[in-house]
């Protein structure tokens, strides 16, 4: 997978988060668990925009939407 | 006796009587009425019935653990473990009944394979066996469903796609079958430790020399991926593999049986869904589902507490049992608008099916993906069908919601 510069950070839908945590494991900087168990992402912690992708793309729940910035195309 | 009897004659505490067995939307109504949480005598733990507190509890994984080979669980396996040694050494590899730090190992070397993405790729073939299934049973008119078309779907699709031998696969049924007596506890004891210890043995014997094959020539197969991570940093030893191939197989195929099956009873239930259903296939994504919360395959699962906590407004000591009933939470009214009614719309839809937490459910894409081309195949070949039992059973165990039997009858075209 070819990292997209465009990716500016990520949504979690908590209406499909189950709190399976594979995202947690993906990007360890990028998401953290709330109160409930269910993931957020961290909009000031370390990630890279590949570890976000990689996060999306291993949730069971398909619950994370990466957000881009469109003035910053992928390469 | 001072058991909890309600005004209704039901035992509450008995979880294997034949309406806990054969009607749990009542049984686990009245359950959830009493109190979402509640100390049940005869399985000698918590029961805990309310969305919310089945939800908190899944996802409490720290104080409440998977573990089956310690605790209280453990306690009632070590005496059968020293007979029964092929059993328990590869039960206990299972990731399932691990916490972490083996079950994070293995599962986020596995997750790869099943994500959404992922198994989209088998959509094409998937489809493919849905249509030739279709055509096998049209017109038929005592059609054995769960072992024509529920079991064979999913166990050509995960046999595939990890790369059993197809000559292998009729066997495996049957192994699988003996094992799925152990791990959804099953009739009789001894009848029950014996046979799964031979199906266990017959399993690894089978699938050891499968293995050795891919580490030699590996091919574009799940198999050959979980050897050749072997060979990187963070590797899974043979008996590994072979363990968790086995897990696959089982839970590729039983659960996925079930819920096709419970999926034809609640849209025979719901005619006027079939029919939505059938006039607009986009909602494929969405019943499935709604089949999942409606009468999932599974009804519960158990926990133990390594640690006090509160659940429910109950403290929970250490060594406590705890079963998180999966099927009451998603009937909760505290969660769902109109819980008993299957509406293939519904969305969002936060059942409790595929668990919560991390052990939430690693097939549930392609459990998803297969009811999904399974009820629009079905649905589109047959404006109607017609199910033969007047009366419908189901198999009596704590954990899983399976169909004694389910004859169908198919029109022509």
């Amino acid at each position: 997978m070819t990292e997209d510069r465009s990716v500016t950070g990520a949504y979690v839908d908590h209406d499909l988060c189950t709190g399976a945590t594979m995202c947690l494991q993906m990007a360890r900087g990028g998401f953290e668990l709330d109160e409930a168990g269910q993931s957020v992402f961290r909009p000031g912690g370390q990630w890279a925009a590949s570890d976000l992708e990689a996060a999306a793309d291993s949730c069971p729940m398909a619950a994370i939407s990466l957000v881009r910035d469109p003035r910053k195309p992928g390469d | 006796m001072s058991e909890t009897v309600l005004p209704g004659g039901a035992d509450l505490d008995d979880l294997l009587s034949r309406e806990a067995i054969d009607d749990p939307f009542a049984f686990y109504a009245r359950l959830r009425e009493t109190g979402p949480i509640y100390w049940n005598r005869r399985w000698n733990g918590w029961v805990v019935t309310g969305y919310h507190e089945v939800v908190e509890g899944f996802r409490n994984h720290t104080k409440l653990s998977s573990d089956r080979f310690a605790g209280p669980f453990g306690e009632e396996l070590s005496a059968a473990s020293s007979q029964y040694q092929q059993l328990f050494a590869f039960l206990s590899k299972f990731f399932v009944w691990k916490d972490q730090p083996y079950h994070t190992r293995i599962r986020s070397l596995v997750n790869k394979a099943f994500t959404p993405r992922s198994v989209e790729s088998l959509r094409p073939r998937v489809r493919e066996l849905v249509d030739d299934l279709v055509e096998s049973v049209r017109g038929e008119r005592d059609v054995d469903f769960l072992a024509r078309f529920a079991f064979t779907l999913p166990i050509v699709v995960i046999a595939e796609y990890l790369g059993v031998p197809p000559e292998g696969r009729e066997s495996v049924r049957a192994w699988s079958e003996d094992l799925g007596a152990v791990i959804f506890v099953r009739g009789n004891d001894t009848d029950r430790m014996r046979k799964g210890d031979e199906a266990m043995d017959h399993l690894v014997e089978f699938l050891r020399p499968v293995v050795a094959q891919r580490r030699c020539h590996p091919q574009d197969d799940l198999l050959s991926g979980l050897v050749q991570v072997v060979d990187s940093g963070d590797a899974l030893s043979d008996d590994e593999v072979i363990a968790n191939a086995i897990l696959m197989v089982f839970a590729g195929h039983e659960t996925t049986m079930n819920l096709l099956g419970n999926g034809m009873v609640a849209f025979d239930r719901f005619p006027d869904q079939w029919a939505r259903l059938r006039d607009d296939p986009s909602l494929a994504r969405t019943a499935a589902d709604e089949v999942l919360r409606y009468d999932g395959p599974i009804r519960a699962m158990a926990r133990w507490a390594t640690e006090p906590l509160e659940l429910g407004g109950q403290r929970i000591e250490r060594g406590d049992r705890v079963l998180l009933v999966q099927h009451a939470a998603n009937h909760d009214p505290a969660a769902f608008t109109e819980p008993d009614r299957l509406d293939i719309a519904r969305w969002p839809n936060k059942h409790t099916t595929f668990g919560q937490g991390i052990h939430t459910c690693l097939g549930a894409p392609l459990a998803r993906l297969e009811a999904e081309e399974a009820f629009h195949g079905l649905s589109q070949a047959f404006p109607r069908f017609t199910i033969h039992e007047k009366e419908l059973h189901y198999v009596p165990t704590v954990v899983s919601r399976s169909l004694t039997q389910l004859h169908i009858t198919f029109p022509g075209s």
